[in-house]
């Protein structure tokens, strides 16, 4: 599906040869922004288990409304956000579903062999991803997207269709919430 | 960056997401359906075009097939009232969509704005048009959710008095219309689809609310 040329081309220009049904340039677009893809539909949705599949749908999705795109912002910001609707969605149908009976299996780490250093390590990361997964939508989509995935502020406007100012009020709030979300886990652990 | 940035920072590279195969596994979905999807999108736009056409000509034959088109619409519950001389609040920069099955007129820029919220999806009936020989209908990307921008004028809305009757207006708006699952939005009178678009993403009206 790659081929050497594409790597060198901007997304603008993979997004007019995929709109010209140029299948392996619609492929470099899914290649370079799935790594972020999947982290926006992990955090948002809460579960890293159905991130791939929410990305799957996403970006078949994304390949539908190729020549709706119109340009506004950048081709990233547009394919994460379709990525970032989608994964609202399917919590929203999650919810309607199953009422979060739990059975989702929410923000996983990778937990692999390692020095005693790399997995204390390990269980930090754990701790956090599982408090950021206990935060309202509202708040995880703003933590995923400005940090985990590192957007700038303008970026996450564009991604969660919010203005510049909302996102930084939301950013704020949200990384108390996660503060404090920690602070109770960790209290949690020291009486057990 | 503070230290819990730094902490979620750390979790771009240990969530135990997989890309393996991604890219794969979405070309494998593209080729299955492509040809098929093309054609039922171009055959969805066809039929909005073909059902438009049918309930105009409708409207036109007998004035109680309005009453039938109105149910199918689920324009019976709504009130769509239009007054040049009413003194209209512009919008505010909070501006919520209005309840299901209800019709709101705002004032954005000195033009009347009306905003609809319907049952119904893009692929099922959606509000009826007369259509010009100048009225075009493209599918468009309104925040990420399917939408079509039809433009051309002229076009006919239909709407009942407190009286119960159905009344046909023609007016000169152009509309988009967007679908968010179950739920159709429309919004009526930009001259543009850019202004539309504007309208609907600095009130983040195409966003989906948790």
């Amino acid at each position: 599906m790659r081929s050497t040329d594409l790597t060198e081309c901007d997304d603008d220009s993979l997004l007019a040869r995929a709109r010209k049904d140029d299948r392996p340039a619609f492929g470099e677009l899914v290649r370079r922004h799935q790594h972020s893809a999947l982290r926006v539909a992990a955090v948002i949705s809460g579960s890293t288990e159905e991130a791939k599949d929410i990305v799957q749908d996403a970006f078949v999705n994304v390949h539908r409304k190729l020549n709706s795109y119109r340009g506004t912002g950048s081709v990233r910001s547009w394919m994460l956000r379709v990525v970032a609707n989608h994964a609202k969605n399917h919590v929203r149908s999650r919810i309607r579903r199953i009422r979060r009976e739990d059975h989702h299996a929410g923000l996983l780490v990778r937990m692999e062999d390692g020095t005693e250093q790399q997995a204390v390590q390990r269980l930090e990361n754990l701790v956090v991803a599982e408090a950021l997964g206990r935060l309202q939508l509202k708040d995880r989509e703003v933590l995923g997207c400005r940090f985990v995935v590192e957007m700038s502020e303008a970026e996450t406007a564009e991604v969660l269709n919010v203005p510049v100012g909302t996102v930084k009020s939301r950013t704020s709030r949200a990384l108390a919430k996660l503060q404090s979300e920690l602070e109770r886990a960790e209290s949690k652990e020291e009486h057990s | 960056m503070t230290n819990l940035e730094v902490r979620l920072a750390d979790l771009a590279h240990v969530l135990d997401v997989e890309e393996a195969g991604l890219v794969d596994s979405i070309a494998a979905r593209l080729d299955r359906s492509s040809s098929s999807g093309e054609r039922r999108a171009h055959r969805r736009l066809q039929m909005v075009a073909l059902f438009v056409l049918i309930v105009a000509a409708a409207v036109a034959l007998h004035p109680d097939s309005r009453r039938v088109v109105a149910r199918w619409f689920g324009l019976n519950q709504v009130r769509i009232e239009r007054d040049a001389d009413l003194d209209l609040p512009s919008a505010p920069v909070t501006f919520e969509l209005p309840g299901l099955g209800e019709s709101q007129i705002i004032e954005v820029n000195g033009r009347q704005i009306m905003v609809s919220t319907i049952y119904g999806r893009l692929g099922g009936p959606i509000m009826q048009k007369t259509l010009g020989s100048s009225t075009s209908i493209i599918e468009v990307d309104v925040a990420g959710h399917l939408g079509l921008w039809i433009n051309g004028a002229p076009h006919e809305v239909m709407y009942e008095t407190s009286d119960g009757s159905v009344v046909v207006e023609r007016v000169a708006g152009n509309t988009l219309l967007w679908e968010v699952g179950d739920v159709l939005y429309r919004l009526e009178g930009f001259d543009n689809l850019d202004d539309a678009l504007k309208f609907v993403g600095t009130r983040a009206l195409g966003a989906v609310s948790d």
